[in-house]
């Protein structure tokens, strides 16, 4: 490969590769003569990323066949009122109901037939599932133990209520510990590198206990890359964020802020600027308004103190807005919009807003051997940050990062997972610059 | 008036008031029945529900020491009875078109299950007792008077409260459980066991054939719990995940400006 870059004007007579704008923070690595770009090239991720993105949105269930569903629904339960016991129509108006996600329906029908068929344990397992979805554990595990106890189940059955009723102890505790682990390599195309790619996030999720069911939260993440300093230079990063989870209504499902606390510590490869310890408050809100649509946002503050020699510390805001589509439980859309305000003690200011839209979808192979789902997402983002140096100096920077992924689980807890990204970033200062670089990753990984 | 008139008039005016019930719109239906219920509607007499009967506002259902039956209402609500249990169906305001309307019943004495259906979707329905009310949003519920006391237990949805000498006190917890108390917190699962056998029976075991109501395909294991209503949360919203692509916007620019 001959890395070329596109220089439309003059030298860098600056480096100032340690902006770490966010997916800037990938082209990070050397100075005028960095080797890692070249001429743009045909966009390769963006075609397939945007038809990921559309077919994902489209081909999945729309409100027209929810309203469809619902008639459909309501003609079945009036033939339901006037032939109570027909199991045909109970089927039915299940099966509509499982597809409106409205599985108190399921478990009123299940209930039902349960008194009128009092020894099928098939259909006291299928009740069990549907409190599992309500996450009514204690009538989940009261029905699943009734029914394996039964020795009615056909082996397939059993083995579900197994993996229902693992789930069910570790959902009681009020003490849960998740988490996931990966480690694997990362792929560069255009600097033609590659390297260690390790990452790890721990979940604590404290009871609080009350009527309401408040919850404290412990987040740590850790990632290292390796892939070398050409693209996307070494880095590790670290992560702990503190905090309870309140519901503001009272509502099991009504609008949830956390306040909370974070810690990070950033490392960059010793030949760039860049490492960072920072403090951070925040105010992470999230609601779902109903079955569809759920609306987020994140609001902090927080102080970086720069290690490097020389290394100007800063102050920062950052503020995130967002909205989530779900035309159903395995499908979900997501745009999220952020504001970035950054002052730094030597008077630069820095302002920057992002636009991402991301899809993922949730699919059966159909193939036993595999008991999880495999998840395909797809995101795009655009990021723009404007940096006043003060008096002449400023600094535009636009990134547009486009990414596929695939997340395949061989097993209950272990996964193969892949990932393409596609970033382009233009920076106008004293010149004008285009660069580009295409990541591959692949990792195996433990979901527990 | 002839001798036989009188007759024929005093049997068409009994065949009305008999009718009258039959009349008044039916809010429901029986579901499931083990011997014996009785329904008795306003204004008429006494008599023994079987499936597939009507029942209409403001009818007292009752079951007798050895009965139990799920109602089924226009609205998909099902409330299960145990028995010993009296309630009086005393407000039901269903509009087909909105899904809009309310409903309350008295629970004079006994137990039951309520599963919420279209009509305490955003507002709650009522269940109240000689010493207290019970409101249930987009809920699934126990309710139980026994021997002066109410006891209510959440098992599925958005919120439960009860209403009694002037306080109310809410849980969203699921198994959570409320007295004229308050929130004593979550129930024990041989009490809910017990409830549960005085509701629905002895549980018996066997073989069978599933509904095929599809319940797990969109459900596995590893999924989060649902509202009543369809509303989930969103575990990985803030994007706590370190992938390579989170990684570039997990650290805050660093904005500043070195010369060579």
């Amino acid at each position: 490969m001959v890395p070329q870059r596109q220089r439309k004007t003059g030298t860098r007579a600056l480096r100032y590769w340690h902006e770490q704008t966010s997916v800037n923070a990938i082209f990070s690595a050397t100075d005028s003569t960095m080797p890692n770009s070249r001429l743009l090239p045909e966009p390769k991720l963006s075609i397939l990323a945007a038809a990921l993105i559309a077919a994902i949105g489209f081909a999945s269930p729309v409100l027209a066949q929810t309203t469809g569903l619902e008639a459909q629904r309501q003609a079945v339960l009036q033939q339901m009122l006037a032939s109570p016991t027909d199991r045909d129509l109970m089927r039915q108006y299940s099966a509509v109901s499982v597809q409106l996600r409205d599985f108190e329906a399921v478990a009123a029908t299940l209930e039902r037939l349960v008194a009128l068929e009092p020894t099928n344990s098939s259909v006291r397992l299928e009740l069990a599932i549907a409190y599992f979805a309500l996450g009514n554990y204690d009538l989940a595990e009261y029905h699943m133990a009734l029914a394996q106890a039964s020795g009615g189940l056909s082996a397939e059955e059993v083995a579900d209520v197994v993996q229902y009723r693992t789930e069910v102890a570790a959902r009681e505790r009020p003490s849960q510990l998740s988490g996931r682990v990966a480690l694997g390599q990362a792929f560069t195309e255009e600097a033609d590198e590659e390297g260690l790619f390790a990452s790890a996030a721990l979940e604590w999720r404290l009871d609080m206990g009350g009527a309401n069911a408040d919850d404290f939260l412990l987040e740590l993440a850790i990632s290292s890359f390796r892939p070398g300093y050409d693209s996307i230079n070494n880095r590790e990063l670290g992560r702990l964020r503190a905090g309870p989870e309140f519901r503001l209504t009272g509502n099991a499902y009504g609008p949830r802020l956390q306040p909370y606390v974070e810690v990070k510590a950033f490392r960059d490869d010793e030949f760039v600027f860049g490492d960072f310890d920072s403090w951070e408050l925040g105010l992470a809100y999230q609601n779902p308004i109903n079955a569809s649509w759920t609306v987020y946002s994140d609001l902090s503050y927080g102080e970086a103190d720069a290690l490097d020699e020389f290394g100007e510390d800063f102050t920062f805001t950052e503020f995130e807005v967002g909205a989530s589509w779900r035309p159903s439980r395995d499908t979900r859309l997501r745009a999220t919009l952020a504001f970035l305000r950054q002052e730094g003690e030597f008077g630069t200011e820095l302002d920057g807003q992002s636009l991402r839209l991301a899809a993922q979808h949730a699919f059966d192979l159909g193939i036993s051997a595999l008991p999880r789902k495999w998840i395909i997402g797809g995101f795009g983002e655009v990021d723009q940050t404007n940096t006043d140096f003060g008096g002449a100096f400023g600094r535009d920077v636009e990134e547009r990062a486009l990414g596929l992924w695939l997340t395949a689980f061989v097993t209950e807890e272990v996964f193969l997972e892949t990932r393409a990204t596609q970033v382009r970033r233009t920076t106008e200062d004293f010149g004008f610059f285009e660069e580009e670089e295409t990541i591959m990753s692949i990792q195996i990984g433990w979901d527990f | 008036m002839t001798r036989q008139t009188f007759p024929r008039l005093t049997l068409a005016a009994l065949a009305l008031l008999l009718a009258l019930p039959v009349a008044a719109q039916t809010i429901g239906t029986v579901a499931t029945n083990e011997p014996t219920m009785t329904g008795t509607p306003p204004g008429g007499g006494t008599r023994e529900l079987g499936i597939g009967t009507g029942v209409v506002q403001d009818e007292t259902i009752a079951s007798s020491a050895t009965g139990r039956g799920q109602l089924l209402f226009v609205d998909q609500t099902t409330l299960s009875l145990a028995p010993n249990t009296v309630i009086v169906l005393d407000r039901f305001v269903f509009d087909p078109a909105t899904g809009g309307g309310e409903m309350g019943l008295n629970l004079t004495k006994g137990a039951l299950r309520f599963i919420g259906g279209t009509l305490s979707d955003d507002q709650p329905a009522t269940v109240t007792t000689p010493t207290a009310t019970i409101g249930i949003r987009g809920s699934s519920a126990l309710v139980i008077h026994n021997k002066g006391e109410t006891i209510a237990i959440f098992l599925a949805g958005e919120k439960l409260c009860i209403t009694a000498g002037g306080r109310q006190v809410c849980t969203s917890r699921k198994g959570g459980v409320l007295t004229e108390s308050g929130y004593l917190g979550r129930v024990n699962p041989d009490f809910l066991a017990g409830i549960l056998r005085i509701l629905d029976g002895v549980p018996q075991g066997g073989e069978g054939v599933g509904l095929s109501s599809g319940v797990n395909t969109p459900n596995p294991s590893d999924r989060g719990p649902v509202s009543t209503t369809g509303e989930e949360f969103d575990p990985d919203i803030f994007d706590d995940d370190f992938t390579f692509d989170d990684l570039f916007n997990s650290f805050p620019v660093q904005c500043c400006f070195f010369p060579d």
